[in-house]
């Protein structure tokens, strides 16, 4: 099955529907979770390789929800994306297993375009 | 109770070189005629290099022999906190307390310094004991708290702003791609979304750099000042 499913996790109702819109304006299939905990319980029932974490979410922010997440699905590729980070937090995002970030606002071709180096990278691994 | 029916005079003076403050008593003539350990090792001078001589000389003050008359008698002195607290003690006989002052001295540079002069009589007249605490460590330690506590401020209201702008601003910039995506650039909407995205994308590049303060900095701005963002960022344009 050829279909692209992305996740996305946001508190901020306001970017949820924007990039859930956008995404799939591009095409791609779009499951969305306001916290950490939503988005776990989604992944039992999905299986999706390209997810955006906001990095402040309630509860389990982004960075416990990745490395979650990464523990029993290591090939996923996950993207952070924040409204502000230091860069400490930063170099905490790539040590969870994020592998690239964004910070708000970003332009939203340029997500599409990461999303689409994610599923090339993980169609060649699926190859190998 | 009078100190001298209870201790010695040795016993005085041990106490005097053991008092963490740098301790000198002058005259009327305002000559050091007693100090303690602690002044010899604030001023690095020997013993005699410091009894017998006027106040300022005696500790090393620039501005002692700025004019042929020496300690007392210049310009500058005319401002000395050193000196007025001495004249003042003994004028009125009261202790002049916790006076902060910056001195010159010729082989220490400037120093912060906290003095007091307590009137004192001595068998010979009329004295005063002043009391120096060197505060120059302090006020350096104090200033670079301040400094720090005063980013650390900064940092978290740029914080707290660019959570708060980031999100509006990301989908200003997301709607307007869509738009600029569905209307032809011939239509006279066109220029005025560009703009819109423009302005919002040279806002995002302001929240980045709000992001990236790594120090505090500040410009002037009409009759005040603002954060530098600019120079209190480590990103460039």
């Amino acid at each position: 099955m050829n279909e692209k499913k992305i996740l996305i996790v946001d508190d901020e109702a306001s970017i949820l529907k924007l990039l859930n819109l956008s995404f799939t304006r591009a095409g791609y299939r779009v499951l969305t979770a306001e916290s950490g905990e939503d988005a776990l319980d989604l992944l039992k029932k999905e299986t999706i390789h390209v997810m955006f974490f906001d990095l402040n979410l309630p509860n389990m922010d982004g960075l416990e929800l990745c490395r979650k997440v990464k523990q029993y699905m290591p090939m996923t590729i996950i993207y952070a994306i924040t409204g502000y980070a230091s860069l400490f937090h930063l170099a905490e995002c790539l040590e969870a297993g994020f592998e690239d970030y964004f910070k708000k606002p970003v332009n939203i071709s340029t997500l599409i375009k990461r999303s689409e180096d994610a599923f090339t990278k993980i169609e060649r691994w699926k190859r190998l | 109770m009078n100190l001298s029916n209870v201790y010695s005079e040795k016993m005085l003076m041990q106490i005097i070189e053991a008092l963490p403050l740098a301790i000198c008593v002058l005259d009327r003539e305002q000559t050091v005629v007693l100090i303690n350990k602690k002044t010899l090792e604030f001023t690095g001078k020997a013993n005699d290099q410091l009894i017998g001589n006027v106040g300022g000389k005696a500790l090393g003050c620039v501005h002692h022999n700025d004019v042929p008359k020496g300690c007392g008698f210049g310009k500058d002195c005319m401002r000395c906190k050193l000196r007025t607290s001495l004249l003042d003690a003994l004028a009125s006989k009261q202790p002049q307390t916790m006076i902060e002052t910056t001195m010159v001295f010729k082989d220490l540079g400037e120093k912060k310094l906290r003095i007091s002069a307590t009137p004192i009589s001595l068998s010979t007249g009329d004295a005063v004991l002043l009391a120096i605490e060197d505060t120059t460590q302090a006020k350096i330690f104090e200033r670079t708290k301040m400094e720090k506590n005063r980013l650390d401020a900064v940092i978290q209201t740029a914080a707290a702003v660019c959570h708060e702008i980031n999100q509006p601003l990301m989908c200003i910039m997301g709607y307007s791609e869509f738009l600029l995506d569905e209307i032809s650039p011939d239509s006279e909407h066109y220029a005025n979304l560009m703009e819109i995205k423009k302005q919002a994308e040279r806002l995002g590049e302001t929240t980045r750099k709000l992001m990236t303060i790594t120090r505090y900095k500040t410009k002037n701005y009409l009759r005040g000042s603002i954060l530098d963002i600019e120079n209190a960022s480590t990103r460039q344009n």
